[in-house]
């Protein structure tokens, strides 16, 4: 096949940018690395072609520079930018600037991530597409007396999102009536210092659901398909910390169904790429729609594993503005995968995050067990980045098999140094609980896990 | 869409309103005046006017620097700051925004080279790094002579050469008095962040590194 690119510069760093680096590869496209002044002696500086220092160790000075990315791109000839997830990878005007330089940003257009990108707008866009939400309003909430308004309309508990979150954050469940206003007026501190955006909203808030989310990937061509779904219930503070493809005890009937409704949903606003569409999955059943991921994510590897395909590789294809090779039909899921996200991050002490030199990093090996990581044993846990250190993912013909070598590989792994400590032990309690086993957990299972071993 | 005319705001909207500099700045040095002055009020809807307000003489109280633009949105809201950095180095303060924009373009804006870590081409010798990522001149234009040769005296605050970056020339300024011993980056030559441009050995030996 003849190259797509001739150069596909990444935007991003760690495991994703090794990852990206990778497929890169294996469609003979070259890479060039951009890396800040910390991250000198990374993976994937070593394994790029070509890598360009654009600046210092805090991120808003490197990996959110938008005017050395570009310049780095011009200067090396790179034809495509690749965001990974985080940094600039959701930005819309980072792909405008990209476009104005006839640079190929990696994702779907700037417009249409710019409108799913805004929590609210994409409830509305979803809305009119068809999709089932939760309880709630649509549009934002302008005052506190309107939220309390349709907070006892909808019914408590409730939910108070801001528009732009992401990560966990300016999210407040309330459960009490009379602690709406208050809960209310510190969301929209809380939007607006981290997120610069004040708007937020109200839906239903479910205790037992689970999080379930739809890999969608859709050509510029009109092909779309879905590629199965995930279960990322495991989460601490409405971050994930256990992802498995497919999700346990989900019917064939309900998995046609929303993965269905995903890729209309997608196709509603003329998406392109790789994305991701997140749902509630109540206690009887219903699907509510969450929000949409415009980025690949860091759970995708679950989904490549039951579907042997590669999920970057496809997007570069599809941003080169290949057809996808493939239909719904010829979508096959295999067995089942599970991925434990390694962080550098103390369980026992609120999980802050921990710093440090790896004296020790050996890693897992055997059937079905893949690791993604941008670390290697002497390499340094930088301060200025995200803590995690790698991710194990593990395949097999069902999911007992997968648990089971995720288990192997745990108690395999070994990540030591001065001051650093990580959450796989914590992963290995959630592996050796008869409730995640049984398929039976849900949003709240980590609080009830951490409170009983405690 | 665009709610901003410069493509840059990733850095404002991510800095929180209390780390330094504006849009165009790389770590701790002043690029002044790439970014243009000017006032931006997009769409602001009239139920949220006095809160804008509010919040918009609270940012720009906040600042570390005179403010250069500011752009209010709400709904599919977007609060971008640029300022001015305060003088970040000790010598050479960026060049002021106004003066930038009386002059004709293209007009170098003021940089000052990242400070260098000692030893590189012996103890005494100080190296001037790049601020960003760019191309590197070592003349104003391809017909005038270079600013600085190998043996000349340079003092604080004269120009070394400029980085162009997305069409915007950036002066890099010494920021110690002594006399050039290398002219390290090539003219026309693309610079990373960090890379070595000229080498001054300074008159005051305290000062090399």
């Amino acid at each position: 096949m003849t190259p797509v690119f001739s150069k596909v510069l990444i935007a991003n760093r760690g495991e994703i940018a090794v990852r990206v680096a990778r497929a890169c590869r294996s469609l003979g496209v070259g890479v060039v690395a951009v890396h800040s002044t910390a991250d000198a002696d990374s993976a994937v500086v070593r394994m790029a072609d070509q890598a360009v220092n654009i600046g210092p160790a805090p991120s808003r000075f490197s990996y959110l520079n938008i005017p050395n990315i570009i310049e780095a791109a011009l200067q090396t000839g790179a034809d495509a930018i690749h965001p990974g997830y985080g940094f600039l990878s959701e930005d819309p005007d980072f792909a405008e600037v990209c476009a104005d330089n006839g640079i190929t940003f990696i994702g779907p257009r700037p417009d249409v991530m710019a409108r799913l990108g805004n929590k609210a707008s994409a409830r509305s866009e979803m809305a009119a597409a068809g999709l089932p939400l939760l309880p709630g309003v649509v549009d934002p909430v302008a005052t506190a007396d309107e939220g309390a308004a349709i907070a006892d309309d909808i019914g408590y508990p409730v939910v108070i999102k801001a528009a732009a979150g992401g990560g966990g954050r300016g999210i407040t469940v309330v459960r009490d009536p009379a602690m709406f206003r208050q809960a209310y007026t510190a969301t929209r501190r809380t939007a607006h210092s981290v997120f610069r955006d004040s708007t937020v909203y109200v839906e239903r808030y479910l205790d037992r659901a689970r999080h379930i989310e739809v890999q969608v990937l859709l050509d510029e061509h009109g092909g779309g398909v879905h590629l199965g779904e995930r279960d990322c219930s495991v989460q601490r503070r409405h971050q994930k910390l256990v992802e498995e493809a497919p999700a346990a005890g989900l019917s064939p009937q309900q998995r046609e169904e929303i993965g269905a409704a995903a890729v209309r949903g997608a196709q509603a606003v003329g998406y392109t790429g790789a994305g991701t569409f997140e749902f509630l999955l109540d206690d009887r059943g219903n699907f509510s729609f969450m929000e949409v991921n415009c980025r690949i994510q860091v759970e995708h590897p679950v989904t490549e594993m039951v579907t042997g395909l590669d999920l970057v590789r496809e997007q570069i294809l599809v941003a080169a503005g290949r057809p996808l090779s493939f239909r719904q039909e010829d979508v096959r899921l295999d067995g089942a995968a599970v991925e434990c996200r390694i962080n550098a991050e103390d369980p026992a002490r609120g999980f802050t995050p921990t710093a440090g030199l790896l004296d020790v990093f050996d890693l897992p090996g055997g059937p079905g067990v893949r690791v993604d990581t941008g670390l290697t044993a002497g390499a340094r846990i930088s301060p200025h980045y995200d803590s995690l250190v790698a991710k194990l993912i593990a395949w097999g013909p069902d999911r007992e098999q997968a648990l089971a070598r995720m288990r192997t590989a745990l108690a395999e792994m070994r990540v030591e140094g001065r001051g650093v400590v990580t959450t796989r032990d914590l992963h290995l309690q959630v592996l050796n609980d008869p409730v995640f086993q049984a398929g039976q957990h849900h949003t709240g299972f980590l609080d009830g896990a951490t409170a009983l071993s405690a | 869409m665009s709610t901003n005319g410069t493509g840059t705001n990733g850095t404002t909207t991510s800095s929180g309103g209390t780390s330094s500099g504006g849009t165009s700045t790389i770590g701790a040095v002043g690029v002044g005046g790439a970014v243009e002055v000017h006032h931006e009020v997009l769409e602001v809807r009239q139920d949220a006017l006095s809160e804008l307000a509010e919040q918009a003489v609270a940012l720009s109280r906040s600042l570390a620097g005179p403010l250069r633009r500011i752009a209010l949105s709400r709904g599919e809201v977007t609060v971008e700051v640029d300022w001015q950095e305060a003088a970040a180095a000790p010598v050479a303060p960026a060049a002021p925004v106004a003066a930038v924009h009386a002059a004709a373009a293209p007009v170098p804006a003021t940089a000052v080279a990242a400070p260098a870590e000692a030893g590189e081409a012996g103890a005494a010798t100080h190296t001037v790094r790049a601020p960003l990522v760019g191309t590197f001149y070592t003349s104003p234009s391809p017909e005038e002579p270079p600013f600085v040769s190998t043996g000349d005296t340079v003092a604080v605050g004269q120009t070394l050469g400029i980085v162009e970056a997305m069409k915007l020339m950036n002066t890099i300024v010494s920021d110690v008095a002594g006399r050039v011993v290398e002219v390290v980056a090539g003219n026309g030559s693309p610079v990373e962040f960090d890379q070595p441009l000229v080498r001054i050995e300074p008159a005051d030996a305290a000062l090399a590194g």
